[in-house]
């Protein structure tokens, strides 16, 4: 034998086993690939063979160009992931069967209704699909009158407070009304209230922020009762109780004991008897001395026939609020000028009032402050209305002061930074809206 | 050229080469010694070696049955799709919005199937979950019969209000989620919002399906959602679109609430460059040739799908809260 055709053979050898041991085709992401055959993400190492039944000679012959093509190898080393593979996918095939997916799967296709769907389900212990969501029905209740509701209310407060004179936490200011003896003023509270209030003589306009404004036919008469403290306390603390609770009874003594305190009660009462005098008979005008009625058991003041700026707030924002959106013209006229109307304190000079009274010793003071937190929120509540009026309105620019002012009053407001921040987003000021997300801890 | 031409091809090139270096070594080991001396001591081994290697091919082959496609699961290779890596959701109920990178990108499909996805084997307090499923009038609706115009009169009668009655403009799916079908143009980014605070008092999971081209709507979903999903195609057309996108996830450091699941990726085609780049959370989905209309049969319903199954993770990986821990989806 020629040594060239020896060598030849040798080399063949050697190049066989070199053919035998190298992959002839991209390997790209071998390891992924082995990793998601090994957990049964996928099925081959590369594609399925298409093998056919019957032509066992043709598919050795595809099995040993796979053989070549991948090298012996990553061929064996293939060949049992994919066989592990292949059990994992029989393992899934068999779960597949019983699966809620399966039987959805059924029922799409038609091969059982819903009913068996149902029992099927259940049989396996599996839970139902969920059914359709449904809106809670808001029926109209009938109609209760007005007068019924604030006996209710009174009573309620009675049972609650036996004393009738420990200060109240509730953010409600009460209308302007009497109690429910008075049965036509009560029932008439808003009917009564004129079109014009200049138009009738004895009504009362009162306005208490900034300033205090007591005004019928165009006198104010805020400064005669002002300058005199202590029928001003009186008048004023029988007033604020008047917003707070419907009728604003107050028992006549916890009320001398709050006006006079530290006094024995005799002398409370005689104090209180005494004022109560001057106011009836020479010291107030008519105008607020005829709203006082007093008993031998309670106090209140008359707040029929009177506009009252802390009311028509609180009524605003209720509105305001309650349209959830955009709001009317008129609507939103409104709101901005009650804004710029109420924008001082609620009863700013009550601190003084009350100090040169009774030295502010007395609770009362805590019943102002409820009225100004309620005048607070109210206020923030139209501001947050209006910004969305604007907001819905594709008006964001306007929306942002209102929603600052508001944010700064009241900064606990989630739902006013969500609204800033959309503001912010729609005007293209992202950087303040990721600052306004952060300071407000709002989700992302 | 052919698939079956480049293996012939792959096939024979080495085959051809080797026959040439046997050839050429043989007529060399007359010059060079030393290769002839190598050549001498290496056949002997290398034969041995290579009929051992040929046995254990032939034993695997023979021992290890074949594993054939199921009917209707496509024979193409399968393309290597990585483990999503996807934002989670934890929040409750879950907002989710889905938008498209071009047209045709498989976002209502997608949306569709993770709340359907949600609804068939999530839990939640021990019941399924109520999913909802905001999807844009297109094709797909059509042909199922979903019609947009309840909710498009709808808003036409409530113009700067959305009452809880809207949820009965929700079609019920027999999986448990529901769909709302809006048409192109109704929904703007005051309505958004005022429609996700409806649905998020009465679904687990709210999928908002995004129509592009809406600055506003897309803000606004991008604000009511916790993670929003981009769905784009292995193009260049999507990768040009995913850019403004990453360039205003990074800039606001809000890149760990999106995700790019790019749709219908082949194992011979490449993904641009650009895509996987853009941003930190990936999926992919594979093409599927058993998918067909996903409104219809949902991919995650079909056990052949690939796409189906990506679905599946993906969803466990986004609301893990809510998704099934055992599906006989996954793997």
């Amino acid at each position: 034998m020629p040594h060239e055709l020896i060598a030849g053979l040798e080399a063949g050898a050697v190049v066989l086993l070199a053919l035998l041991l190298v992959p002839k085709r991209g390997v790209d992401h071998l390891r992924e690939r082995f990793s998601d055959l090994h957990s049964g993400r996928r099925r081959w190492l590369f594609e399925p063979l298409v093998l056919r039944g019957g032509q066992r000679a043709r598919n050795v012959a595809i099995d040993a160009a796979e053989v070549f093509e991948l090298g012996v190898p990553l061929y064996v080393v293939g060949r049992l992931a994919e066989q592990r593979s292949a059990q994992l996918d029989l393992e899934r095939q068999s779960r597949w069967v019983d699966s809620p997916k399966a039987l959805l799967a059924a029922h799409l296709k038609g091969a059982i209704n819903e009913a068996e769907l149902h029992g099927q389900l259940k049989s396996r212990g599996l839970p139902l699909p969920a059914t359709k969501a449904v809106a809670a029905k808001v029926e109209a209740r009938p109609l209760i009158s007005v007068k019924w509701w604030l006996e209710r209310q009174a009573m309620a407060h009675a049972m609650a407070e036996p004393n009738g004179d420990s200060p109240g936490k509730r953010a409600w200011i009460g209308p302007p009304a009497e109690g429910p003896e008075d049965e036509n003023a009560t029932e008439d509270t808003e009917d009564a209230e004129p079109a014009d209030a200049s138009a009738d003589p004895s009504y009362l306009s009162i306005r208490t922020f900034g300033r205090i404004e007591l005004r019928q036919a165009g006198q104010d008469y805020a400064l005669v009762l002002i300058g005199k403290p202590v029928l001003a306390y009186i008048w004023l603390y029988l007033f604020v109780r008047g917003l707070l609770e419907p009728g604003g009874r107050v028992d006549r003594g916890a009320f001398a004991d709050e006006y006079s305190p530290g006094l024995s009660p005799e002398r409370q009462r005689k104090r209180l008897r005494d004022r109560l005098g001057d106011m009836f008979k020479r010291d107030l005008p008519a105008v607020l001395s005829s709203r006082l009625i007093a008993d031998r058991t309670e106090l209140r003041l008359d707040l029929s026939r009177c506009s009252i700026d802390i009311v028509h707030l609180q009524e605003l924002a209720k509105q305001c609020t309650a349209k959830y959106g955009m709001l009317s013209g008129d609507l939103a006229a409104e709101a901005g000028r009650i804004l710029e109307e109420t924008e001082g304190e609620f009863l700013p000079d009550w601190e003084e009032i009350e100090k040169e009274t009774n030295g502010g010793r007395g609770g009362a003071a805590e019943y102002v402050s409820t009225l100004r937190q309620v005048a607070d929120t109210a206020r923030v509540d139209i501001m947050g209305a209006l910004a969305a009026n604007h907001l819905a309105r594709q008006e964001p620019r306007k929306a942002i002061p209102l929603l600052e002012q508001a944010l700064e009053r009241q900064p606990q407001r989630e739902d006013l930074a969500r609204k800033l921040r959309a503001a912010y987003l729609e005007t293209g000021q992202h950087l303040r809206a990721i600052e306004i997300q952060k300071d407000h801890s709002l989700d992302a | 050229m052919g698939n079956r031409t480049k293996r012939a091809i792959r096939l024979a090139a080495p085959l051809a080469l080797g026959v040439a270096v046997a050839i050429v070594a043989a007529v060399l080991s007359d010059r060079i010694p030393a290769l002839d001396y190598v050549l001498a001591l290496s056949w002997a081994p290398a034969f041995v070696l290579s009929l051992l290697l040929i046995g254990a091919a032939a034993g695997i082959g023979l021992a290890l049955p074949r594993s054939t496609p199921l009917s209707g699961e496509p024979s193409v290779p399968e393309p290597v799709i990585s483990r999503p890596t996807i934002p989670e959701v934890r929040r409750k109920p879950a907002i989710i919005s889905v938008h498209g990178l071009e047209a045709k990108a498989g976002c209502t499909s997608v949306a569709f199937n993770l709340a359907v996805e949600l609804a068939a084997v999530g839990l939640v307090d021990g019941r399924r979950p109520r999913p909802i499923c905001v999807v844009r009038a297109g094709p797909l609706t059509t042909t199922v019969g979903l019609d947009p115009k309840p909710f498009t009169d709808y808003c036409r009668s409530h113009m700067a209000a959305v009452g809880d009655e809207v949820i009965e403009l929700a079609e019920l799916h027999p999986s448990g989620c529901e769909v709302l079908c809006v048409a192109d143009g109704v929904l703007d980014g005051h309505r958004l919002r005022l429609l996700s605070s409806v649905l998020r008092r009465f679904y687990d999971v709210v999928i908002l399906d995004c129509p592009p081209g809406d600055r506003w709507l897309t803000d606004t979903a991008f604000d009511a959602s916790e993670v929003s999903l981009l769905v784009g195609l292995p193009t260049e057309e999507s990768a040009k679109a995913v850019l403004p996108w990453s360039d205003t996830s990074w800039r606001y450091g809000l890149d760990a609430r999106f995700g790019l699941l790019v749709n219908r990726v082949r194992a011979n085609t490449s993904i641009p460059e650009l895509l996987p780049t853009a941003f930190a959370n990936l999926a992919l989905i594979p093409e599927d040739a058993a998918a067909g209309n996903a409104l219809e049969l949902p991919w995650v319903l079909r056990p052949e799908s690939r796409a189906g199954r990506a679905i599946t993770e993906l969803a466990a990986r986004l609301v893990p809260d809510l998704a099934a821990k055992d599906s006989s989806h996954a793997a």
